[in-house]
């Protein structure tokens, strides 16, 4: 059975990439440093396959169909999908068995996520593999939470379905090790005439919660306060999913600042337990 | 009652006093390509900032003006009345605060490659800095230390004077390292910098990453008798471009001393 070999979330952004030194050289740099070291600590578990969550920003959804959750279920993904983001479009290797067991795993365990044989990446989840140096290394099965089009799912619900997802994982007999990466900005606005605001409170005791790990005051307070940390904030939902994958261990936080200049609160960090 | 800290000292007893305060991470140490050349003019006192080369962390608390008060019970010791400050970088944002707590004794200030404030994403990544030293030492540290502090192409070709400074930063103590990484999270200077009433030089590497050159620019147009400058160089401007430093500090400094020679 396969065992969860670690599991981190960070912020994600793509002014991480496009205006690297907008905060700052020193700022980003230090950053920069923390991605590095989440890619070499993922690099170093040697996980078989790497399970991706992110949201899609409706590059592969639009109105006309949006699933609530997608797994992907090719055997390669291409990414970046925006042309104006300054990182190389290259192909990524897929991780389908494992996308294909999480994926009848969760029915049975009473979820109902969509699928996709055809996702292209966006800097979701290439800009952090990028950062991270992890591209292309590890087959992915990506993850896809609907986090920009109301209505949203709960955020109760996002850490159940990762419980469910944790489970299928452990049962999946193919495989011997499974990193996670979740990837999502904490407080940020898209868009808006907030933007470049960061409700530094709302983060403080988000990741408070996250690392103190108990599910019921983490969901309510997500689902109570996540309007104060602006739109984009709704990406907190990737980091629940990951939560529940742990069964809700503590979060160890390794570096948080509020980056205006990057319009994000930009976290990142490793689950203590799998 | 503040203690003295150690010092170098250097030049005639009679000449014009400078005192000099390293960046974090170093110690007087820092400014032997500058002894010399200045000691043929000036009294050099190049101080060890606490917790740095051979003077022991303060007590608690550690904050900028305690770092100040130690500088002046220093020279009290030393009963040098007036002086020229030349800081740089962590010793740029003491020297400010020096400036303005003690006017009648800063006859003239350098500030080198140092900011004013540090911003929120600033001061998480100070506060990060301190504690990956505490868990680590700055022995992880260290590398992307002279990546900030150097140009690549500086590194490549005066690798001797890099392992040097490599040396000096890995000589110094944890705790005093992480003292200054605190302060620095805590730094804001902004509203001291138009009280500054001493004739300044600021001066910045036009390469620097760590500190922008905007910033130094700014600092400059606030402080009322000021001018900017730029050498050649990353952030550690008195290394990278040592010949330039000397005599571009040591010519404000004479020139500065001439005209209040009579006060």
């Amino acid at each position: 059975m396969a065992e969860i070999a670690g599991v981190f979330a960070v912020s994600h952004t793509p002014v991480m990439t496009n205006l690297p030194e907008a905060p700052g050289a020193e700022v980003s740099g230090f950053i920069y440093e923390q991605f590095r070291r989440i890619g070499a600590e993922i690099e170093a578990l040697s996980p078989d396959a790497l399970l991706l969550i992110s949201d899609d920003h409706l590059h592969n959804f639009f109105l006309g169909n949006m699933p609530a959750f997608c797994i992907g279920l090719a055997d390669s993904y291409e990414g970046p999908v925006e042309g104006w983001l300054k990182v190389e479009r290259r192909r990524m290797p897929g991780a389908r068995p494992l996308a294909a067991h999480i994926l009848q795993h969760c029915f049975d365990a009473g979820f109902d996520p969509s699928f996709s044989l055809d996702l292209t990446l966006d800097h979701g989840m290439v800009t952090p593999l990028e950062l991270s140096g992890l591209a292309g290394k590890i087959p992915a099965a990506p993850l896809l939470v609907n986090c920009v089009q109301p209505p949203l799912p709960r955020m109760n619900r996002c850490i159940a379905l990762g419980q469910a997802i944790g489970d299928a994982i452990r049962s999946f007999g193919e495989l011997g090790r499974v990193a996670v990466l979740a990837t999502g900005g904490i407080s940020h606005d898209v868009g808006t005439p907030r933007m470049g605001f960061v409700n530094t409170e709302f983060d403080h005791e988000f990741l408070r919660l996250l690392q103190d790990g108990a599910p019921e005051p983490l969901a309510a307070f997500s689902e109570a306060q996540v309007d104060t940390a602006g739109n984009g904030a709704e990406e907190i939902r990737n980091w629940l999913v990951a939560h529940g994958i742990t069964g809700c261990s503590p979060f160890d936080l390794y570096h948080y600042a509020p980056v205006s200049e990057w319009y994000t609160g930009i976290a990142l960090g490793k689950w203590t337990a799998a | 009652m503040t203690e003295p800290l150690a010092t170098r000292i250097a030049g005639p007893e009679d000449a014009p006093a400078v005192v000099l305060l390293h960046a974090i991470a170093t110690s007087s140490e820092l400014w032997e390509p500058q002894m010399a050349t200045w000691a043929e003019r000036f009294r050099v006192v190049a101080v060890d900032l606490p917790g740095h080369g051979a003077s022991p962390l303060t007590q608690e608390p550690h904050s900028l003006d305690a770092y100040a008060r130690s500088v002046l019970a220093t020279m009290d010791a030393l009963n040098l009345e007036r002086w020229a400050l030349v800081g740089l970088s962590f010793g740029s944002s003491i020297s400010q605060r020096l400036a303005v707590q003690a006017p009648e004794r800063v006859r003239a200030l350098v500030l080198a490659a140092g900011v004013a404030y540090s911003p929120p994403p600033a001061q998480e990544m100070w506060r990060g800095r301190a504690a990956s030293a505490i868990a680590n030492g700055l022995g992880d540290q260290v590398e992307a230390i002279l990546e900030r502090w150097f140009t690549p192409e500086f590194r490549a070709s005066m690798p001797a004077t890099v392992e040097r400074i490599r040396r000096l930063v890995l000589s110094t103590s944890t705790e005093g390292y992480v003292a200054a990484a605190e302060i620095i999270s805590t730094l804001d200077n902004r509203s001291l910098l138009a009280r500054i009433a001493c004739p300044a030089l600021v001066l910045a590497g036009d390469r620097d990453k760590a500190v922008p050159l905007e910033a130094l620019k700014q600092i400059a147009e606030t402080i009322p008798q000021s001018r900017f400058s730029s050498v050649p160089a990353a952030h550690l401007v008195n290394i990278e471009a040592a010949a330039d430093f000397t005599e571009q500090v040591g010519d404000f400094l004479a020139e500065t001393f001439k005209s209040s020679s009579h006060v």
